[in-house]
């Protein structure tokens, strides 16, 4: 059967990292929660509405299908929230990533690749929002943009302090890379400065935007929940972070609603083991020091 | 004739207040199928001064001078565009054998790839068939294929070093310059390398530059010496007469300090350090260290005497008044 090479490649490059357990297991956890995010596209419409369930009862557990996680104080059911919560979740943290990371690449290789006055800027703009302390900007931002937040937004807002340290990260790696003697041997050998950032230094920096991506995803996904805490996350749409602030607005904790205030917890955690154990074991195999045996 | 400098100067601008003079008036004539050796100690100037034979010049160096190099007419290399030489000229007229070359590879390359991107840029071929051909040449360099699956990590340091020896030769270059090739390698590993740097030079008919600071590779390989001091050549001989009767008291307390066999005198050193090259002293600049320095050696700037044939030393002992 003919597979195209670059699909090979990439399956080879899975069937490696599949060698190691950290891989499989991160990438199970996550499989799993794409899985039940994805279960959100199932649901109906009419869940989001306040009474739909029988109000006249207090919150409970039920056995019927629809409430298997049993209702909130409003009688919504609190799996459908969790589900679309989740959804919403992995797809702020994910656009956060996209966006901050690349930008963090982007400007990261520049300033580790200019000299002189460049240099200066670069390094004065990545440091400023570097030492910024990031929670109370994005708080003044959630306050003053509150009107115009959606879950497409969210990461544009958090993206504007996620870039900073990947951009440290990068150029920091840059420079490292840049000072080492293949470096100047491949220029001494007559390949060209493109071609060396390109072939040479990327590698490097490769392995560490993708960590960098991972743990964007997950600072994201944690700072969305501390902005919904404090009640600036849009409280209109489920996400694990909102879910969370109203957990605690109708005092669940107190009440013992156990089934309202268990699953976003236990989402949280297993999305920041999940994404921490594929991080670190794809920052193992991009180093051939420590991929171990002949790859 | 291959390649000619001419008044060579090297400084490294670090600020408009400090340069360093690491390359001072050097004129050095290489011919073809010949072995030089560059000698020194640390600091005095060597690899800069193949930095600029090379033409690499990269801020903060900046050389004057000519370097003339003798194909398709000749035209000075410092004056040409690093683009064209980077086209045309290095790796495929003068290639580069790094200091420390066991660890010049790139970690994250497979060998192979090392040698397909040079014969990709400089032959404009194909992946595949540039594999094929890194395959063949590795054969023809008494290697196994199978390291071009390799990673640098899984080679041992000598096999890392006949790797980087045979990427500088893969383009049968017409001058090859090494720098400190033997550095931190056992002597064992040491003979092999060099017999196989001569042998290859031979079967070239290259001309091969060997910078060191190791008189005893000079004895072993070269047939011509320059000894270098605070950045100009002091000396320069055929390496028997060299050896056998050095002109140049700096040259003769290196050559005292080899060790010879059956000889147990202890040898003296010379005291002193090599001379601060942001501001040399006046006159010569081996003066404060010098036994039989005289007033004139304060004052002014040796002369080139002419020895012998091909033996030339600059120094006030040896000029004829």
């Amino acid at each position: 059967m003919y597979i195209n090479p670059r699909i090979r490649a990439f399956i080879d490059v899975f069937k490696s990292l599949s060698r190691y357990g950290r891989f499989r297991v991160g990438i199970a956890i996550i499989a799993i929660l794409i899985a039940l995010s994805l279960i959100s596209l199932a649901s109906s419409p009419r869940y989001k509405q306040w009474y739909v369930y029988p109000k006249d009862r207090p919150p409970q557990l039920t056995s019927s299908i629809d409430m298997i996680l049993g209702t909130t104080t409003n009688g919504r059911s609190v799996f459908w929230i969790m589900v679309n919560a989740l959804a919403n979740s992995l797809c702020i943290g994910l656009l956060t990533a996209l966006i901050g990371s690349h930008i963090g690449l982007l400007i990261g290789l520049l300033a580790g690749i200019s000299r002189g006055k460049m240099e200066l800027g670069f390094i004065l703009l990545v440091d400023s929002f570097v030492v910024l302390p990031g929670l109370p900007i994005l708080i003044v931002l959630a306050l003053a943009l509150k009107q115009s937040m959606t879950i497409h937004t969210i990461p544009l807002i958090l993206s504007v302090i996620a870039w900073a340290w990947p951009a440290r990260n990068v150029r920091s790696i840059a420079l490292s890379v840049m000072s080492r003697d293949f470096i100047t041997i491949a220029s001494f050998s007559g390949i060209k400065f493109r071609s060396i950032l390109l072939y040479e230094v990327m590698p490097y920096v490769l392995g560490w935007h993708l960590t960098n991506f991972i743990n964007t995803i997950i600072w994201a996904i944690g700072m969305e929940t501390a902005l919904a805490i404090f009640g600036l996350s849009i409280l209109s749409e489920d996400t694990l972070g909102t879910m969370l602030y109203w957990v605690l607005n109708f005092n669940a904790l107190f009440r013992g609603l156990w089934w309202w205030i268990l699953p976003p917890i236990a989402l949280l955690i297993l999305i920041f083991i999940g994404f921490y154990l594929i991080s670190v074991s794809v920052s193992t195999y991009l180093n051939p020091r420590l991929r171990g045996g002949v790859a | 004739m291959v390649l000619k400098a001419d008044n060579v100067y090297g400084e490294y601008v670090i600020s408009p207040q400090i340069s360093i003079k690491a390359v001072n008036n050097v004129s050095i004539e290489l011919k073809k199928n010949e072995v030089i050796g560059i000698a020194g100690e640390s600091g005095c100037g060597k690899s800069t001064l193949i930095k600029i034979l090379y033409g690499f010049l990269q801020p903060p160096l900046t050389a004057s001078g000519k370097v003339l190099l003798n194909t398709k007419g000749g035209f000075d290399l410092l004056s040409v565009s690093e683009d064209y030489k980077r086209e045309n000229i290095w790796w495929k007229i003068m290639s580069y054998i790094p200091q420390n070359s066991m660890n010049v590879l790139n970690p994250f390359m497979k060998i192979g790839d090392h040698f397909v991107e040079l014969l990709r840029k400089h032959l404009k071929i194909e992946k595949d068939e540039a594999y094929r051909v890194a395959e063949e040449y590795v054969m023809s360099m008494g290697m196994r294929k199978d390291i071009l699956k390799a990673f640098p990590h899984q080679l041992s340091g000598g096999m890392r070093q006949r790797v980087v020896v045979s990427l500088a030769l893969l383009l049968k270059p017409s001058i090859i310059f090494a720098d400190e090739p033997t550095t931190a390698v056992d002597v064992v590993l040491q003979k092999v390398l060099l017999q196989l740097l001569t042998d290859k030079q031979k079967e070239l008919g290259a001309t091969l530059v060997v910078v060191t600071h190791d008189m005893g590779v000079h004895a072993m390989i070269t047939q011509k010496v320059a000894v270098m001091y605070a950045g100009k050549i002091v000396e320069e001989a055929p390496t028997e007469p060299l050896f056998e009767d050095p002109k140049h008291p700096y040259t003769q307390t290196l050559i005292n300090s080899l060790p010879r066999l059956g000889d147990d005198r202890p040898r003296i050193g010379l005291s002193g350090s090599p001379p601060d090259l942001r501001n040399p002293p006046p006159g010569c600049e081996f003066h404060p260290r010098c036994p039989f320095a005289m007033d004139i050696c304060r004052r002014e700037k040796p002369l080139i005497a002419k020895i012998d044939k091909d033996r030339y030393v600059a120094c006030w002992l040896y000029v004829k008044g």
